[in-house]
């Protein structure tokens, strides 16, 4: 039962992408409400929003940098959200506020708790930063002085999006409301609850005044693209032909609509490959991308290949979901060549075989297969094992390339014994998966396919021609096999075991090496693998590998990812896996579930005599912090303003947020109706149609 | 005799979706009863796809109904199916049910504005809910519906179709009251 429990947490852990979040995201004052205990959110005018994103090879590191303004007459307390995509690590924060500066350390979530009621007791101000179990990052700060600067800066590592051959990076504009310094209170309008279409991260307001911002990306990939595009004007820099800077043509844009950007990858007769390396302390880490961008006549079919399909028919699947497993089967059938060796194992709470073992796809042969798909019913439990187990088993007709594909609902038991038994038995098969259906548990799916190093493809309601033809070329048409590392110094490589290449599948890997620097490699690293019929070599001299930035950080999150899947399907205790988290965490400056951001007030706070004014007073500037080149013109109003109280407005009059609402729901509704009716109407024409005839025949005789 | 084996196969498939429904059913309070005992969801039978998560209790129109944790086909023929899209009732928030209109939904057209439906969780806790709204949606044009903290109802629409496959669905919005 335990299993069950963790898939279902699994599957609330798969959080909403950046651009799906509907939630208010940005800086929000709270108002302390004392009579009703509770407390009133306010947004606060965003004044600028610079981004940066840096791409290396797939990976990104964006930093965001907003500035914000106290325009009201109180002393307030704040709250910053930030909605972080799907699967990313934090790994910098910073803000100033006012002359203050407020620094992030990692430390234990036990360690942060702690320093953060010490330093409250002593009366210092500070502020606790974790990564709460939604991916929304969240923060307090507290005492904000009437007309006050906010700066918040934070930075975290992600991945490039890849979607029907093409990649994208999509930067959401924070909500946004028109702060109107308008002294007609009736004007501003309460809202009681959150209303999406208002509250949507698209501001319809297109007034160039409000949130402008900048952005820059640096997009290094290592293989050829097209030439970015975006839905905004933007200049393009072109180091080389892998290489782009892109920046706003107009230096800013409104927040009005997102900022997107895409470019393809071109397609060459050979794979390319891209090394990042860093010296990190005494360390030196090295990201790798092995990008086949081939175009498929380049590559051949295998002559031969052993491919066995366990086809769940459990009662999950009955529905649409058995009709479209059935109908991506036999379109796969009649694909297979007469060289080919076929096999199928069709479970629910026991498994069925086809063929003893595989065997070879002749015209009697296929016509069995079609037979047994044909005669699959969805019915019964669900158990996987025991297929998986068979397939990994099964003696196969030829020394290697061995496809097992398994096609499932991902409404299954056992899958963390599934997922250790594939890691332990997989050998130089492969095992692919084909998620079926509206729901399936993605997580364990793609799990499975990275353990058994084959790839993961998904099916709801496509074109089934094209879903099979898709599968079958991709794993039967590898580009390269076997690859390996060579490098004449001690590492750790990470996966442990580098992926087959498919067609559209790049693959990233990492190396450390540990108390090694860059200099002292004098060797190429060398990475080989089979092509089709021949041997494939890539070299690289230590001086032509690229300058990366944050290669630690990434391989950290790569190492975590490892760590926490491990954990989830049994290798790890908890244990063991919390250590070894927190000390990845601490090591690399990392927010995770175990360790989180304390922010340290590091200036002395100002003075009770001290004026408003007084931003201008020079202060210490910690390492690591750019100061901010921020437009006067855009602050002068609220500089004014923060000289002449008169002008400040009432914390009342700024748009009222509730952060709690939640954004629509989404349903995914089901057929709830039956034939049964339908059955009994024929029923009863039938019957009485037959005991009409009857007596009409008794009355003849 | 191809009238009489025609008749009799269709009061089968009518038969067997009839007893299906209701033979379930039993077995299933049975298994929420042992559920609710072990804290823990247990299967009311070995070769059973899925698992019980909440009772559904209609005191006014005597349904007393086991809720399965899916929408699936299998699922929904021998239960009302909750969508796991949606929250169970302790989060305060929206929690939706789909029942065959034909079998366990047939109390859906009888429910009036002001019905009490009470939910009871593995928890052993009971929440009650008090029907408040009706709607009809075309589940081609719009599936977005606003998060309350409340019950949702559905089945299909019309009632008493002949054919299956209808777009249209009948939604009870029911919210949460306290007792």
């Amino acid at each position: 039962m335990k299993t069950l429990y963790l898939s279902i947490c699994l599957i609330f852990f798969s959080f909403p992408s950046f651009s799906e979040i509907n939630q208010p995201y940005g800086l929000f004052f709270i108002q302390d409400n004392e009579i009703t205990q509770g407390h009133k959110i306010f947004e606060v005018p965003t004044l600028k929003t610079d981004i940066e994103v840096k791409v290396q090879g797939l990976l990104t590191t964006t930093t965001v940098r907003q500035y914000f303004i106290n325009p009201t007459q109180e002393h307030t307390e704040a709250i910053y959200l930030f909605p972080l995509p799907d699967k990313s690590l934090v790994d910098h924060l910073q803000m100033k506020i006012g002359d203050r500066f407020i620094n992030g350390i990692i430390e234990k979530k036990e360690e942060a708790e702690k320093i953060y009621q010490e330093a409250k007791q002593s009366g210092k101000k500070t502020s606790l930063v974790s990564s709460s179990r939604s991916n929304i990052f969240k923060t307090k700060i507290a005492n904000i002085q009437p007309g006050e600067m906010i700066i918040v800066e934070i930075q975290y590592q992600d991945k490039l999006s890849f979607k029907d051959d093409e990649y994208s990076i999509r930067i959401p504009t924070v909500i946004n409301h028109r702060y109107e310094p308008s002294k007609n209170k009736e004007k501003v309008s309460k809202i009681e609850t959150l209303n999406p279409d208002l509250h949507s991260p698209i501001n319809e307001n297109n007034s160039y005044s409000i949130n402008p911002y900048s952005i820059n990306i640096d997009l290094n990939v290592g293989f050829k693209i097209t030439k970015p595009s975006s839905n905004e004007n933007i200049n393009i820099t072109e180091t080389s032909p892998t290489h782009y800077s892109i920046s706003l043509a107009e230096g800013s844009m409104p927040s009005t609509k997102d900022f997107l950007v895409t470019f393809q990858p071109i397609s060459s007769s050979e794979p390319y490959v891209e090394i990042y390396g860093e010296n990190v302390g005494n360390d030196f880490y090295v990201y790798g991308l092995v990008n086949p961008q081939i175009h498929s006549n380049f590559l051949e079919l295998s002559h031969s290949s052993v491919i066995t399909i366990i086809a769940d028919v459990s009662g999950s699947m009955s529905g649409s979901s058995i009709d479209q497993l059935k109908s991506v089967l036999t379109n796969f059938i009649y694909l297979l060549p007469d060289t080919y060796y076929l096999n199928i194992i069709a479970f629910n709470d026991d498994h069925y075989k086809l063929f003893k073992k595989p065997e070879i796809v002749n015209e009697v042969n296929k016509h069995r297969a079609l037979q047994f798909v044909r005669n699959m019913h969805a019915d019964s439990g669900t158990e996987m094992l025991g297929p998986i187990y068979e397939a990994l088993f099964e003696k196969s007709p030829l020394q290697d390339n061995h496809q097992i594909i398994l096609m499932t609902d991902g409404a299954v038991s056992n899958e963390m014994e599934a997922v250790a038994m594939v890691n332990e038995h997989i050998g130089n098969k492969n095992l692919h998966v084909v998620a079926i259906g509206s729901a399936p548990n993605s997580y364990l799916a793609k799990g499975l396919a990275k353990t058994g190093r084959g790839s993961f493809l998904y099916v709801n309601n496509d074109v089934f021609e094209e879903k099979a033809e898709e599968l079958f070329y991709k794993i039967n048409r590898p580009v390269l096999k076997n690859l390996r590392v060579y490098l004449d110094k001690e590492h750790l490589l990470l996966p442990k075991k580098l992926p087959d290449v498919l067609v559209g599948e790049p693959i990233s890997f990492f190396i450390k090496i540990p108390n090694t620097s860059k200099e002292d490699l004098i060797n190429p690293i060398v990475i080989g693998g089979d092509q089709f019929l021949d041997y494939w070599k890539f070299s690289i001299s230590p001086d032509e590998i690229q300058e990366g930035t944050n290669i630690n950080k990434l391989w950290a999150k790569e190492k975590i990812d490892e760590i926490m899947f491990h954990n989830a399907i049994g290798f790890l205790d908890r244990g063991t896996y919390e250590n070894k988290v927190i000390k990845l965490a601490l090591e690399h400056n990392l927010v995770t579930e175990f360790t989180s951001l304390v922010a340290v007030d590091e200036e002395i706070t100002r003075q009770a005599s001290d004026n408003l004014n007084s931003h201008q007073i020079a202060h210490n500037i910690p390492d690591g912090w750019v100061e901010p080149n921020i437009e006067i013109s855009n602050l002068l109003k609220y500089q004014n303003a923060s000289g002449d109280n008169q002008d400040l407005i009432a914390l009342n009059q700024l748009q009222e947020i509730d952060v709690n609402a939640v954004p629509s729901l989404q349903i995914h509704f089901v057929q709830t109706d039956t034939l049964k009716n339908l059955y009994y109407i024929f029923a009863l024409i039938f019957l009485s149609s037959f005991v009409f005839l009857f007596i009409c025949r008794r009355q003849l005789h | 005799m191809f009238l009489l084996l025609g008749g009799g196969y269709f009061s089968y498939q009518g038969l067997k979706i009839e007893i299906k429904a209701r033979v379930a059913q039993i077995l299933l309070h049975y298994a929420w009863h042992n559920s609710l005992e072990k804290g823990e969801p247990v299967k009311p039978w070995p070769s059973f796809d899925g698992s019980p998560v909440l009772k559904l209790e209609i005191p006014k129109y005597n349904i007393s109904q086991i809720v399965l944790s899916s929408t699936s086909g299998q699922s929904l023929a021998f239960g009302p199916g909750f969508h796991n899209e949606t929250f169970l009732p302790h989060t305060n928030k929206t929690t939706a049910i789909s029942s065959h209109r034909d079998s366990h939904g047939l109390y859906i057209k009888k429910l009036k504005k002001g019905d009490i439906i009470k939910i009871q969780d593995i928890d052993n806790t009971w929440y009650h809910y008090s029907v408040d709204d009706f709607t009809i949606l075309n589940v081609n044009e719009n599936n977005n519906l606003s998060n309350i903290n409340g019950l949702l109802l559905i089945t299909c629409y019309p009632f008493d179709a002949i054919t299956s496959g209808t777009p249209l669905r009948f939604i009870v919005t029911a919210k949460k009251i306290k007792l």
